[in-house]
């Protein structure tokens, strides 16, 4: 699924590469990663290991936001304890004080309630999974069955396609294709590298 | 990036000289020689365990509703004649002679031993019933430290035979041979007896250890010799032998738990005392297999050990010094709500001074120092944090054993001071020696442990 962004900006272009062998789709990520090209994201139909490193992802802030959840269903529950136990109705059970250890099961499972709630809706709504809401495509069909896919955006200046091409194909890319700006029909198979493509292949 | 690719593995052999083996010598030494000292330091009384304890009850508070005057009716402590504690003798309490303070001492490490040396056995065990990847490299590091509890249970059995009519009040009860109609009858323990007895405890005691002991020697031997011959028939065997060694450690922990710590206060029962300890044992195990983690790779060994590996184990520590933490409040919350007088006991001894001060620092070194420091990615991979708080995880169950032992079977007369600083380092002392002993006697990688290549290239992502 390509995001929302980058599928109503019909004036980016981006091109995919679309990989096998789960293996030399890592080794070739982390190859374009360190060429500089800004790989925008990719499509696996399964996790890979190291992924997000090849990638050169960020580290998520969602365990921040966990922290904020964990935070928030605390407090929320301490308040809660003490204003019905304590100020509004101060329930006196078994002599014990109103104020008191007897708190700690409820502040720990709101806690818990929270940061479970907090963290599936704050990663739905990061990874944008958000039901119904944002319009997705499929790059290539078989991206969830056994496809890998690249999405590097290139209308930057200084961006060489025809080498960033090989060096997908030297990764061993199965098809190496480009969405341009001509609208969302070209999206499809359209194979710039059709010359260069029968050449690398020569070289293997 | 090579993920793709196999990372050659080749067998290390770790080498037991230098720094460690002079620190863990000189504990040893300092350890014994501070033992000593503690021992002649402590204050001697001449009390046999058959007095009443009226002078002692009256020297601390009057609580104890003892009397000089009904004495005759008196039992360890217990005024039966005029109280409900004829049924429930909550208080039973005598004075313990000056040498029971260095059984308890002797006990508290020796137990402690034992749980850290049969929970390494059981992490041992449990990675390769888990069918686990990840820990494959770190693997003959549990099986070094699981050498060590036969020492623990020896010292343990040494303890009861020496000292366990001062230490365990059941032991004493039972040998005074009391009817339904004689004074100082105690119903609880009767009740209890066909368990709390001295040949069940004995038979535990020696026949628990034996049966682990030899579950261990056959897991390490396979491990060893796969490294020789190598194929999946030692992994497979490995499979079958830790499961059955799982299912045996779980009732017989529970039981050695029971006879050696919670019998200490008799009277007193909590069904969720066993995997209380295990806890105990559990994150203590992982904080040492932490250290020596570090402490490998700080001296060039354990090369396909990465950042990821141990930030692995800081998660385990964060993760059981909650789940310890968990039970601990658990067992706590429901007497302190019920607040049963014969189950309110327990707790009301460790909320009086001096154990107060344990009860908070128990509180502060097992959960708020993991728990907060733990909490963030990076210092979980930060070696030098790692270790502080390992060993802040190590002191605090230590002081937790201490909170275990000594309020019921000492009581006043308990302390810590030199004698009990210095058992506990010449215990890390031989500790130490012990394992990075036998750690150096086999290669420190498992070469041909079929996950060898998969922990190697362990990764927990960013």
């Amino acid at each position: 699924m390509i995001d929302k962004k980058l599928y109503l900006d019909q004036n980016k272009t981006v091109m995919f590469g679309i990989f096998e062998d789960p293996d030399k789709f890592l080794d070739a990520v982390a190859h374009v990663n360190q060429s500089g090209a800004n790989i925008i994201d990719c499509y696996t139909p399964f996790p890979i290991h190291g992924i997000e490193k090849a990638m050169g992802l960020k580290r998520s802030l969602l365990p921040v936001g966990a922290f904020i959840c964990g935070c928030l269903g605390f407090i929320t529950a301490a308040t809660l304890q003490l204003y019905m136990m304590h100020f509004d109705w101060p329930m006196v059970i078994g002599n014990k004080p109103t104020v008191g250890v007897s708190y700690v099961p409820v502040l720990f499972e709101m806690s818990v309630l929270f940061t479970a709630f907090g963290m599936a809706i704050l990663f739905f709504t990061r990874s944008k999974m958000i039901h119904g809401k944002i319009p997705q495509e499929r790059v290539d069909l078989r991206q969830t069955d056994d496809r890998m896919v690249i999405a590097i955006a290139t209308d930057g200046q200084s961006v060489d396609k025809n080498n960033l091409s090989n060096m997908l194909f030297n990764g061993g890319a199965v098809e190496v294709k480009e969405r341009t700006n001509h609208g969302y029909e070209d999206f499809t198979d359209v194979d710039i590298t059709k010359g260069s493509n029968i050449n690398v292949s020569a070289n293997h | 990036m090579s993920h793709g690719h196999e990372i050659h593995i080749h067998q290390e052999n770790y080498k037991f000289t230098g720094t460690a083996k002079t620190i863990s010598l000189a504990l040893l030494v300092i350890g014994i020689v501070l033992t000593v000292v503690g021992i002649f330091s402590i204050p001697k009384n001449q009390v046999s365990h058959h007095e009443p304890a009226v002078a002692e009850s009256a020297a601390h508070g009057n609580h104890d509703a003892v009397t000089a005057e009904h004495s005759d009716f008196n039992i360890h402590g217990v005024d039966i004649a005029h109280s409900d504690e004829a049924v429930y003798p909550v208080k039973a309490e005598h004075p313990k002679p000056w040498y029971t303070r260095v059984y308890i001492s002797l006990l508290i490490n020796g137990y402690f031993l034992l749980l850290i040396g049969i929970c390494a056995l059981f992490f041992f065990a449990l990675q390769y019933i888990a069918n686990a990847g990840w820990s494959a490299a770190i693997l003959r590091i549990p099986q070094a430290i699981s050498t060590i509890f036969p020492v623990g249970a020896i010292i343990v059995l040494l303890v009861f035979m020496l000292d366990g009519t001062n230490i365990y009040h059941w032991l004493h009860y039972e040998h005074q041979h009391l009817g339904p109609n004689d004074a100082g009858f105690d119903k609880i323990l009767d009740n209890k007896s066909w368990f709390l007895n001295s040949k069940m405890a004995y038979g535990f005691l020696i026949g628990i250890p034996i049966v682990w002991f030899f579950f261990g020697k056959k897991l390490r031997g396979l491990s060893y010799k796969e490294d020789q011959e190598g194929g999946l028939t030692f992994f497979n065997k490995s499979i079958r032998y830790g499961a059955a060694f799982t299912l045996f450690f779980g009732f017989s922990l529970s039981i050695l738990s029971w006879v050696v710590t919670m019998s200490v206060d008799a009277h007193w029962y909590s069904t969720i005392f066993s995997i209380y300890n295990f806890a105990t044992g559990w994150v203590s195990v992982l904080s040492i297999m932490a250290l020596i983690v570090l402490y490998l790779r700080k001296n060039g060994y354990l090369g396909i050990v990465t950042d990821e590996h141990v930030h692995d184990l800081g998660k385990f520590m964060f993760a059981f010094s909650i789940f310890w933490t968990y039970l601990w409040l658990s067992q706590f919350l429901l007497i302190w709500y019920a607040n049963i007088p014969e189950e309110s006991i327990y707790y009301y001894k460790r909320w009086e001074m001096p154990f107060k001060i344990n009860w908070f620092v128990n509180l502060i070194l097992n959960f708020l120092v993991p728990f907060l420091v733990l909490m963030t990615r990076n210092n979980k991979r930060n070696p030098k944090v790692l270790t502080f708080v390992a060993i802040c995880i190590l002191a605090g169950h230590w002081n937790d054993l201490y909170l275990m032992f000594v309020p019921g079977a000492l009581d006043h007369q308990g302390g810590i001071g030199m004698l009990e600083i210095g058992m506990t380092l010449a215990f890390v002392g031989l500790f130490i020696f012990w394992v990075l002993t036998a750690l150096s006697k086999k290669g420190l990688i498992p070469v041909n442990h079929p996950y060898i290549q998969e922990s190697a290239h362990h990764d927990v992502g960013i």
